[in-house]
């Protein structure tokens, strides 16, 4: 079938139907993304926490902005290459654009892993602190829920084979045994068999799988099909009991229930009446008896230390120490002692804003906000890092006085005395990695003539927008030995270890981290899915071309002119998300 | 919209210009947001900074849409489409006011300003 109007207009609109179809789709996605801006703007005029402005690196939103303003003009260039029939052209110009598209995104993989790899820490008196989680022994993220465990609890409808391998797996070699008798029952038929499937006591395999009688996993996978089992014939006694019950009840209702004249006493008088007579069925056992069932498998464990991932479940007790249980999602228990669960990270940043915020809605004087943050430093234990982040601080606060000094002088006061510029709280609040590196440098006199804290020298010390390119540079500013572990002395980011409960939110910056970070995924993820999708089309184009050019050179000129007016509907967007995201 | 070899051949340099233009207008945005001596308003960010690089922006969009989309010289229905769709988007940008009238928002939860 022919397909009509895709070069010539038709009369009526002008215009080829293809090029009315981009419009038409272009509308919807005006509507799209004006929607997510809208949620944007909402969620930060009406924000409940500091929204984090200005805390994107600037320089790869700038390099994409000018990418994607690039490949606009390149596209109209292969389109315009084509109307002139010039092939070898419009493949130049398509292979550029092309390019751009994947630096695009590249830069976006770099930006978004950094973040994921970013770890904030919200103590309970709401300061946030950002920096990298050390690494456990398998490379990832050192961020555990740790319990003794001595007592695990398993759901057997739920119980969840992942997690349970990783509970296995930790437990190693220590003793499990079955912490309860458990007896199955087996149907064959209409024909009960009751038989043991384990002691009290018994010592269990942990690692064979189901298949191995007197496992574990044998014996979860055994008592979950005996509890199945049984619930769905205690069901059928329960229904039958319950027909049965309420046929008695109506075949006698004649000689009951004469007495009874308001209808809604008659109601509740029948209910109960069917209610005894099923208790006198089931008491029977007209039916089969009612089997007792328990949906749960109990195992003693030997003191075995469980690191659970704090996204499976929640901890009661985080304490170390303290006796605790930890619920995962899959209704698992792990009971036991609280062991180490604290957050070792390099810390990258310090925010007191939300505490501030925090202590001004609750009315409280500067002073006691500031003697908050004192007590903060004052709490954070004995530790070389600790010291280090307390050293900052005191610079910062340095630092601060300086800059408000400079604001008054620069732009003076009003005619009430009222300085016209004064510090924001993201300059008083906030310690930024770029100000650790300098008041390190500062700290260890790495230039003799700049050892003191003035405005300059932290300025002089900062590194540039290149060393920052996706954010806090740790690897240059913290450098590590043959074995990869920080060198405290040279670490311009210092280690602290926070107790699992001062902690208050914990997080990498994804979207669960707040509005602002699920806002920006969003938006950039889909815009990112835009940028793949017209990269494929335009790369139809360029690579599949060629025949559809020697056929109808204005048909292939159409579809670019078509795929372009996306490609720079993708480009307009971006326009926008880098002021509001990375400048605003 | 450009036809002939010739107007093509035109078209293409107005294109080269205009991308010129969207590269300093980007650089611009950067300036303003990051240069003390450029920073409108109070200290730091506020309405001014932000009207200022929504402005910036807008107009770098309309480069786009008019000189690169040819907005500037496409068939009545198209506007209808763009502009129709754009009049949403708009009116959806805005919905944002209706939180000012949730009077528990805005009378007890509605955060006190920290910049």
């Amino acid at each position: 079938m022919e397909i009509p109007y895709i070069v010539n207009a038709r009369k009526d609109t002008g215009l080829n139907n293809s090029k009315i179809a981009i419009w038409l789709f272009l509308a919807s996605e005006v509507m799209l993304f004006g929607g997510l801006f809208s949620s944007y703007i909402f969620l930060r005029i009406f924000a409940d926490y500091p929204w984090p402005e200005r805390v994107l690196p600037v320089l790869p939103g700038l390099l994409n902005t000018f990418i994607l303003i690039a490949s606009s003009v390149t596209v109209v260039f292969a389109w315009a290459s084509l109307k002139l029939r010039n092939w070898k052209a419009f493949k130049g110009y398509m292979s550029f654009t092309l390019v751009c598209a994947a630096i695009f995104m590249v830069f976006k993989g770099f930006e978004y892993s950094a973040k994921l790899g970013h770890q904030n820490v919200q103590t309970t008196d709401f300061t946030n602190v950002e920096g990298h989680v050390h690494y456990d022994d398998n490379d990832k993220a050192d961020n555990y829920y740790s319990v003794v465990t001595n007592e695990i609890l398993f759901d057997l409808t739920s119980y969840y084979d992942q997690y349970l391998n990783r509970i296995t797996k930790q437990i190693g070699d220590k003793k499990v045994t079955s912490a309860m008798d458990v007896v199955i029952n087996d149907f064959d038929g209409d024909k009960l068999i009751q038989k043991p499937l384990v002691a009290k006591d018994t010592v269990l395999d942990i690692v064979a799988d189901d298949g191995e009688e007197g496992s574990l996993r044998y014996i979860l996978a055994e008592a979950k099909d005996s509890y199945i089992e049984t619930r769905a014939h205690n069901e059928q006694v329960r229904e039958s009991a319950l027909r049965q019950a309420w046929k008695n009840v109506r075949s006698n209702e004649g000689n009951r229930f004469t007495a009874v004249t308001d209808l809604t006493q008659y109601d509740q008088a029948q209910k109960d009446a069917a209610n005894e007579e099923y208790g006198r069925i089931v008491e029977a056992g007209d039916f089969g008896s009612i089997l007792k069932n328990s949906g749960l498998f109990k195992v003693a464990v030997d003191n075995a230390k469980i690191d659970i991932k704090p996204s499976w479940g929640r901890m009661s007790e985080k304490k170390e120490g303290a006796k605790t249980g930890v619920s995962l999602l899959d209704q698992t228990v792990l009971a036991g002692v609280a062991g180490d669960s604290s957050i070792v990270l390099n810390v990258d940043a310090i925010d007191h804003r939300h505490l501030v915020m925090k202590g001004r809605e609750r009315e409280y004087s500067q002073d006691k906000i500031n003697a908050m943050i004192e007590d903060w430093y004052a709490n954070l234990g004995d530790s070389q890092g600790a010291d280090q982040l307390r050293q900052y601080w005191g610079m910062h606060k340095e630092w601060r006085e300086l800059w408000t000094a400079k604001l008054l002088k620069d732009y003076g006061t009003d005619e009430d005395g009222k300085a016209n510029r004064v510090p924001i709280d993201i300059e008083l609040y906030r310690i930024t990695w770029k100000q650790m590196v300098s008041y390190k440098a500062i700290m260890d006199g790495k230039d003799e003539e700049r050892n003191t804290v003035t405005l300059d020298n932290v300025k002089h010390f900062e590194p540039g927008m290149i060393a920052g390119f996706t954010g806090a540079n740790h690897s240059k500013f913290n450098p590590t030995d043959d074995d990869h572990n920080v060198i405290a002395a040279t670490a311009s980011f210092p280690e602290l270890k926070v107790a699992r409960e001062d902690i208050r939110f914990e997080s990498v910056f994804s979207p669960k981290m707040n509005n602002y970070y699920a806002i920006y995924f969003t938006i950039t993820g889909l815009h990112g899915l835009h940028v793949i999708g017209g990269a494929l089309v335009l790369g139809y184009y360029l690579f599949f071309g060629r025949k559809m050019y020697e056929e109808n050179p204005e048909w292939l000129a159409n579809r670019v002119e078509v795929a372009g007016l996306f490609w720079h509907f993708v480009d307009l967007v971006w326009i926008f998300v880098f002021p509001i995201f990375y400048l605003m | 919209m450009a036809d002939s070899p010739e107007e093509i051949k035109k078209a293409v340099k107005l294109y080269t210009i205009i991308g010129l233009v969207l590269f300093v207008c980007t650089g611009l945005t950067v300036a303003v947001a990051t240069i003390p001596a450029l920073d409108f308003g109070a200290h730091g960010f506020d309405m001014a900074d932000a009207i200022i690089g929504l402005a910036i922006a807008s107009f770098k969009a309309s480069l786009v849409a008019f000189i690169f989309m040819h907005l500037n010289h496409e068939k009545k229905m198209v506007y209808w489409i763009f502009f129709g769709s754009l009049a949403f988007g708009v009116a959806l940008i805005l919905l944002f006011a209706f939180g000012f009238l949730d009077p528990i928002t805005f009378d007890e939860m509605l955060p006190k300003k920290v910049s």
